[in-house]
């Protein structure tokens, strides 16, 4: 099992933030992942699904119950939630840094 | 919103199956198994929805860009996924590995040790042993193709071993023994491991019978027990590189498998015989992980090994050029980088023509596999594979019990029953072997087939040595020697399994019979006696304890030779072991040794040269006694008073070279062959000889008579018997019987008894009675095992040795009955009997 508090990947992050508004099947997780970062990051099946079954080894997503059309969905486990979450404060983090640099616009900006 | 939300209609992954998809299926295989076995459906489920979502949103541009983007994410991330399984699995190995059982391999290695040691030869003995510990002592370089690792191996064994005060001889057969020792060790834990999941005890006890039965083998013993070839040194890296493999199987190392290659690679520098095991491997590697054969990581690490492996060749060069006093193939190179070229060929580039030579052995006659060797231009006939299977076959026979009708050399009195015992329990074995772990007993069978059947096809040896001799009496059509000791690895494998087969019948009778299963396991115990047999019935031939044969020959030899002599010799066994005692124990330096079958390559015309030349004031020739310097000196203090009267005065040091040539004239004489088209005078100041009309020289002839010319006289001049270039170079008349040796007869010479012209040919043309009775009774030394006649001559191919004192004897005899003294032609006779009953 990895180490949770390591930085995730940016593919490994999109994957577990396309789960944290509910169950998904695979699919489902790459066209929430194209949307989310604007067609930046693409998930071909064999990436998606190489990620999934670490993720799920890692145990930061786990099997959900009742998919939809019979496939198999999904779902964030609460060490997944955990690890996003760290993840999202550490960018935050990140971010907060750039901007009292001057190196990003303020808040609301364009 | 459809496709943002992901949606897709499920369907049936297999019913209205596309193209596409079909397409998208194969590439799926790109991937672990146990990915397939999981996502398998998901993953074509997610392809069929960026199908559809394709085919709404474009077309052909759209499926293009969709196969584009499958495409680049499986070359992405497939090698990903199967190097990531590649280390799960390799992980989950190590941890599931069963641990190798060194206990019972360091007892068993040890035991074998144990054996060895009590029979180990305590000096030199006949054939290369002589040449193989004067190079290991030396530094020097034995014949092509040079075995420049076992050279630096030895030698570094000789320097570690020197504080326990046992001679250099003693020192480097104990290296013999310990090679096949540790690989026995190795032997052990393949077994071992092979077994599994058999219990501990049957492990054990197969590991300990293969062991046993293993170093017992005659061959395997014969050579274990004394250096005399380099196949310890190769049976050692091949039981190593073996086990490394079934290890690696284990852990998933692939470490393992770099070190299966070095070893393999390290081995080819001692000789090929070690690489003879790589198709084995490749095999088992192949069947085991077949990704692992063409792993980028592996590669990457195995070819910088193997790079460095191969350097080891670099010793001979680099020796060749400090001109060690034993330098056979003389591989002097103009660079290290055009050696490189010759090494990195194997021989092939002429980057460096004199090592290129060494290495495919160029110096030897041309072989083919598809030719007869006694004749190029003929097939290799059915009838002489079928003779070079039958001479495989005898040499089997000779394994497992050596000592039955031990003097009959081709499956001779029930020894055949022994035999047949063996093939028995070799069935048995290889068939408990497949039983229990097929990858393993496949690994040892094909390593088996290329150590036997592959070589039997490989070496297209000529007529066995003791094969077909009625119907092929001419000698030159048959090997030199009994070859056996090229299968000493596969005779090994053969044991192995054999020992098995013991075990397996062992733990059947101990456990098939229920009823009655603690009497069973009881008498079941006397079965595992099988494997003593070959211990038993080859210890008195395999046993080298206390056979000082070789090395007091050549003490004889060399004292048969008057100060500042003149040698000339045959082959091995009348030049290898004085090489020995000369160079290793310091024995008579002072006589120039000339191998004359040698005498043909130029560069060792020159060594000759160079090692007979006058020392300057400058020359120390005992500064360095590895190397050529100049003449050494005649120690007087080391010879026994008696013999030092009956040479009378010792001659001042030559003042020249035997050999007072050019190299171009060297180069010349070597290339030199005629025939005489009349009777021809060799003249050396009185010396008159003629060589008969006819009669066809070689270059060996004119160099002899170039010796004889330049220093009759001033040396003399001594040669081995039967001398053929004696007779084309019609000396024959001016030979003087001087022990064990021929010398010149010179204008000094006095109290010499004439033999009858019908006895010359053996005796010489004289005998000095005086002398040759002084070295018969009171200088020769014969002890151990020759002067028990209750042992066996072991190798009837080098009885030439009793034969030669026999002839002395009879000479001596003759002489002393011609000269009227009766007691010392009794005395002499008496000898004579005792050498022709060996």
């Amino acid at each position: 099992m990895s180490d949770t508090s390591e930085p995730l990947s940016p593919q490994v992050f999109h994957l577990l933030l396309a789960l944290a508004d509910g169950p998904a099947h695979g699919y489902a997780i790459m066209k929430r992942v194209e949307h989310e970062t604007d067609g930046e990051i693409r998930l071909g099946p064999g990436t998606l699904y190489g990620a999934i079954r670490r993720l799920r080894s890692d145990g930061l997503i786990e099997e959900a119950s009742g998919g939809e059309g019979g496939r198999r969905q999904y779902r964030l486990t609460a060490r997944g939630r955990g690890a996003l979450r760290r993840e999202a404060a550490r960018l935050a983090r990140l971010v907060s840094a750039a901007r009292s640099r001057n190196l990003l616009p303020e808040r609301g900006a364009r | 919103m459809t496709a943002l939300r992901g949606r897709c209609v499920r369907r049936g992954v297999r019913r209205g199956r596309s193209l596409e998809q079909a397409a998208f299926a194969v590439l799926l295989r790109a991937y672990p198994v146990s990915l397939r076995a999981e996502y398998e459906a998901e993953m074509a489920d997610v392809f069929r929805c960026m199908r559809a979502e394709a085919a709404r949103n474009g077309g052909i541009r759209a499926r293009f860009a969709l196969w584009l983007r499958i495409l680049a994410d499986t070359v992405r991330s497939a090698p990903v996924e199967q190097w990531r399984e590649h280390r799960r699995h390799g992980a989950r190995a190590a941890m599931a590995a069963p641990a190798p059982d060194v206990r019972g391999a360091t007892i068993a290695g040890a035991a074998v040790f144990l054996l060895y040691w009590l029979t180990l030869a305590p000096t030199v003995a006949f054939w290369d042993a002589g040449e193989y510990i004067t190079v290991a002592h030396v530094l020097g370089i034995p014949h092509p193709p040079g075995n420049a690792l076992f050279v630096m191996v030895a030698r570094a064994w000789d320097v570690l071993l020197s504080p326990a005060g046992w001679s250099a001889a003693l020192r480097i057969n104990v290296l013999s023994a310990l090679c096949s020792a540790l690989a026995h060790a190795f032997l052990f834990l393949i077994i071992e491991r092979g077994l599994r999941p058999a219990g501990r005890t049957l492990r054990r006890v197969s590991g300990a019978c293969a062991v046993l039965v293993s170093a017992s083998a005659f061959t395997v013993w014969h050579q274990s027990n004394v250096n005399e070839k380099v196949y310890t040194l190769s049976f050692l890296t091949t039981a190593l590189v073996l086990w490394l493999v079934l290890r690696w199987r284990d852990t998933r190392n692939a470490k393992l498998l770099v070190a299966a290659a070095y070893v393999t690679a390290l081995s080819a520098t001692n000789h090929l015989m070690g690489v003879l095991v790589v198709p084995a491997v490749l095999l088992f590697v192949w069947r085991t992980d077949r990704g692992s054969l063409l792993n980028r990581r592996v590669l990457a690490a195995a070819v910088p090994a193997v790079v460095l492996a191969l350097s080891a060749q670099l010793f001979l060069p680099i020796r060749a050029a400090q001109r060690p006093v034993v330098n056979e193939p003389d591989p002097v190179c103009a660079s290290l980088f055009d050696a490189a070229v010759s090494i990195y060929t194997n021989g092939a580039a002429r980057g460096c023509p004199a090592l290129s030579d060494a290495l495919t052995r160029a110096q030897y006659p041309a072989r083919s596999v598809v030719r007869d060797p006694n004749d190029m231009s003929q097939p290799r006939g059915a009838a002489l594979v079928l003779s070079q299977l039958v001479n495989y076959a005898q040499y089997f026979d000779w394994q497992w019990a050596r000592s039955v009708a031990g003097k009959s050399p081709l499956f001779g009195g029930v020894r055949p029953l022994f035999t047949l015992l063996v093939l028995v329990l070799i069935a048995l074995g290889a068939r408990t072997h497949w039983r229990h772990d097929r990858a393993a007993a496949l690994l040892h069978g094909a390593a088996l087939f290329m150590l036997s059947v592959a070589l039997v096809a490989y070496l297209n040896f000529r007529w066995g040595y003791s094969i077909a001799r009625e119907q092929f009496p001419d000698p030159a059509l048959h090997e030199v020697r009994e070859r056996d000791y090229f299968f000493l690895i596969g005779f090994s494998f053969w044991g192995v399994w054999a020992g098995v087969g013991i075990a397996a019948l062992w733990h059947a009778a101990r456990t098939r019979v229920p009823a009655m299963a603690g009497l069973a396991r009881l008498a079941a115990t006397p079965i595992l006696a099988l494997a003593l047999v070959p211990l038993a019935l080859n210890w008195s031939w395999a046993s080298r304890a206390d056979d000082w044969t070789a090395r007091d020959w050549a003490h004889n030899v060399l004292m048969s030779v008057e100060p500042y002599g003149v040698l000339v010799t045959n082959g091995d066994n009348d030049s290898f072991p004085l090489w020995y005692l000369q160079h290793v124990e310091h024995v008579r330096e002072d006589v120039t040794i000339v191998l004359a079958p040698y005498l043909g390559m130029p560069h060792y015309a020159r060594q000759v040269r160079d090692l007979s030349r006058a020392c300057t004031e400058e020359d120390d020739p005992r500064a360095d006694r590895t190397r050529i310097i100049c003449q050494r000196p005649f120690a007087r203090d080391s010879i026994h008073p008696r013999l030092l009267a009956a040479w009378g005065e010792v001659r001042d040091p030559p003042e020249d070279s035997i050999l007072p040539f050019e190299d171009a004239d060297i180069d010349r004489m070597a290339a030199t062959w005629f025939t005489a088209e009349q009777d021809l005078e060799l003249r050396a100041g009185p010396l008159h000889a003629t060589i008969t009309r006819g009669t066809s020289l070689t270059p060996v002839d004119t160099f002899v008579a170039a010796i004889v010319q330049s220093t009759y006289g001033e040396r003399p001049i001594h040669f081995m018997t039967p001398s053929p270039s004696v007779t084309r170079l019609g000396l024959a008349p001016h030979t003087v019987r001087t022990g064990l040796t021929w010398k010149l007869r010179e204008p000094d010479d006095r109290g010499l008894v004439p033999m009858s012209p019908d006895e010359r040919a053996s005796t010489g043309a004289w005998v000095d009675l005086p002398l040759t009775d002084t070295l018969a009774r009171e200088i020769f030394i014969v002890r151990g095992r020759v002067a028990d006649p209750d042992r066996p001559w072991v190798d009837h191919a080098n009885y030439t040795i009793p034969v030669q004192y026999a002839i002395m004897h009879y000479a001596a005899a003759r002489a002393a009955e011609l000269a009227g003294d009766g007691a010392a032609a009794a005395w002499h006779a008496l000898r004579l009997e005792a050498w022709t009953a060996l």
